[in-house]
């Protein structure tokens, strides 16, 4: 994975609405926008619990972008498009 | 003092960043963009979820095939999804607070409640019906499972509606069905599309064949052919197309081993709904067992007339022949005896009575067979109607000289109408008749003729005498032609009246015997057609 490459992780709980929809949306964006240069990590909070302290999460579904650049979080309504490409700091 | 500025701005930088990532976080908490939250829990990190996640399940139960209902012990519904309120033809808001006794029949709830029983164990499964809200039968599949929720006990089950498989298993059925009458039926049933390929064939025809017969073509398979030569599939077809149906037409069938078969051949046209032909179903019945036996029984049938024509012939010939000798013969002894009567010894005189006798004797031999030969023969025509009491009269009128000579009384009760030749009647009566006057004994001779009915149509008529009778061991006797050719016995008088009257009656499938006892009268019997009766011969 080279330095500029997008490192994503996205926490989501088990087939929660806003979770699934989390889901489509940053996968899509990744294979259209970032394809071949990103890792996106779906984290289930449901089977793996103990993993939400590492990044001190709350609230589900959270985007964690953790490079490039400096580590931002993603909470809330994940279904707009736009707010998804600036959290991943994609072009609006 | 410029390094700890840098540092202090960064770090406001930093503190601002995570503020507004936390603002974000609560906002988002308290605007419900969150399906849950983590919350550090006594056993670890607890997932609290906020909107169920359980709301996809939702949607799948809802939307899928099968019908589902949460129960509780009672059979209260607490919960059923669109399908099952569809099964039962009934609104979901109906169905949701019912009873589940209500969608079942008598028979049915008790089933139901076995199968409650039984998912104690975790789950049971069972087939039922349902009774929809239209009064229709539904048969289900009834998946049950035990679900404990908050410490009470609901019952989760699974409708799955049977009525597609059981119609699919109608069909194959019957099916099953008309193959196995096709494999078992003892006559070849094949069905063929319309250009002759066959479809189905049965054991029966794929043995008749010699082969399987599956998908060829049925004049491959059954070469068959009527007098018309060989009978294409072409023919068939549009035979049958413009006969709709072939019953029982008589075919030949020569298979490549050279196995020779007479069959019946019948075919019914399958039409489609929209009248266009599908294809036959075709029977191949085996009649050559019995051909041959027709043939055997024609040719058997054939020997025999020819063998009795050649009889006939020889009997006639014979007779006709020996009868100018004979004449001869009678002739020169009579003129002996004329000639010299008395002027040869008196043992020669015995000797010429006794040839002359034996002449005459044989004569009326060879009258009587040249008589009997004839006796039943047809004249010209077929057997009319004839009126037995005027027949009677007119024989009775032959007999009148000797009927008042004997003072003789002769009564007849109503005789019928019968199918015979007249001819053959009056010999019948005479010959009976003549027999009475010669064996009626001390007493005037009593002759009474009557007839009685059968209910086929045929007659039974009686001649009865108050004669010297005949004694039971010669009742068949009496009849005989033959015995007499050998020679005499005590009834050389009866003559070959009775063996004539046998010939005649038996000529029209009638019977003729006697009854009587010896001293004490007979009874002569026999049997004729009438005008309607199925004997009734030409």
């Amino acid at each position: 994975m080279g330095q500029q490459d997008h490192d994503l992780r996205l926490y989501v709980a088990g087939t929660g609405a806003k979770s699934l929809r989390a889901i489509q949306i940053i996968t899509r964006l990744c294979e259209t926008e970032l394809f071949g240069r990103y890792q996106l990590e779906i984290v289930d909070v449901y089977r793996h619990p103990a993993r939400a302290v590492e990044d001190q999460i709350v609230a589900i579904p959270t985007l964690i972008k953790r490079a490039p650049g400096a580590i931002k979080r993603l909470v809330g309504d994940l279904s707009q498009e736009a707010r998804v490409r600036t959290g991943l700091g994609l072009a609006a | 003092m410029q390094v700890s500025e840098k540092n202090q701005v960064e770090r406001i930088a930093e503190l601002e960043q995570r503020l507004a990532e936390a603002e974000e976080t609560l906002e988002a908490i308290r605007q419900g963009d969150v399906d849950a939250v983590v919350i550090n829990g006594p056993t670890g990190e607890q997932v609290y979820a906020l909107e169920g996640p359980d709301h996809p399940y939702r949607i799948l139960v809802e939307e899928m095939h099968q019908g589902t209902v949460t129960l509780d012990p009672d059979g209260l519904v607490l919960y059923c999804n669109r399908q099952f309120a569809a099964m039962v033809q009934t609104p979901v808001e109906s169905v949701i607070g019912s009873q589940i006794h209500q969608y079942l029949t008598q028979d049915d709830a008790a089933a139901f409640s076995a199968l409650i029983a039984a998912a104690a164990g975790g789950h049971s499964q069972g087939e039922l019906n349902l009774l929809a809200g239209n009064d229709q039968l539904v048969p289900v599949l009834l998946s049950l499972n035990k679900l404990e929720v908050s410490g009470i006990q609901n019952l989760c089950a699974v409708i799955t509606d049977l009525t597609e498989a059981r119609r699919n298993e109608a069909i194959v059925k019957e099916e099953q069905l008309s193959r196995l009458i096709l494999e078992q039926t003892a006559e070849p049933v094949i069905v063929i599309d319309a250009r002759g390929k066959i479809l189905r064939a049965g054991e029966a025809a794929r043995r008749l064949a010699g082969s399987n017969v599956l998908f060829q073509d049925f004049g491959v398979a059954f070469p068959i052919f009527d007098q018309d030569g060989p009978v294409t599939v072409s023919r068939l077809v549009s035979d049958v197309r413009s006969q709709n149906a072939l019953r029982s037409v008589e075919v030949n069938m020569s298979t490549r081993e050279g196995r020779a078969y007479a069959l019946l051949l019948s075919a019914s046209p399958l039409w489609s709904p929209g009248r266009e032909l599908l294809g036959c179903v075709l029977t191949l019945t085996d009649i050559t067992g019995r051909k041959r036996a027709e043939e055997a029984l024609a040719r058997q049938a054939e020997q025999l007339a020819q063998s009795n024509s050649d009889l006939r012939q020889f009997a006639y010939s014979a007779s006709h022949d020996l009868q100018e000798p004979l004449r001869h013969l009678a002739i020169y002894t009579e003129l002996l005896q004329q000639r010299y009567a008395g002027k040869l010894d008196p043992e020669a005189d015995q000797f010429i009575e006794r040839t002359i006798d034996a002449a005459h004797r044989m004569e009326r031999l060879l009258r009587d067979l040249l008589a009997y030969t004839h006796a039943a023969d047809a004249p010209q025509g077929d057997a009319a109607s004839v009126d037995a009491n005027s027949v009677l009269a007119k024989v009775l009128a032959t007999f009148e000289q000797h009927i008042a000579k004997e003072n003789a009384v002769i009564t007849s009760g109503p005789l019928p109408v019968l199918c015979v030749h007249e001819v053959h009647l009056s010999q019948l009566f005479q010959n009976l008749i003549s027999n009475s006057f010669k064996y009626h004994g001390n007493a005037p001779l009593k002759l009474h003729i009557w007839a009685d009915g059968a209910d086929d149509g045929t007659w039974r008529l009686s001649v009865e005498d108050n004669g010297i009778g005949i004694d039971g061991r010669y009742h068949q006797q009496v009849f005989g032609l033959f015995k007499r050719l050998h020679g005499s016995s005590r009834y050389t008088g009866n003559g070959i009246g009775l063996a004539i009257c046998q010939k005649i009656v038996q000529r029209y499938g009638g019977k003729i015997w006697v009854e009587s006892t010896s001293g004490e009268g007979s009874i002569f019997r026999f049997t004729l057609p009438g005008k309607e009766s199925a004997h009734a011969k030409a």
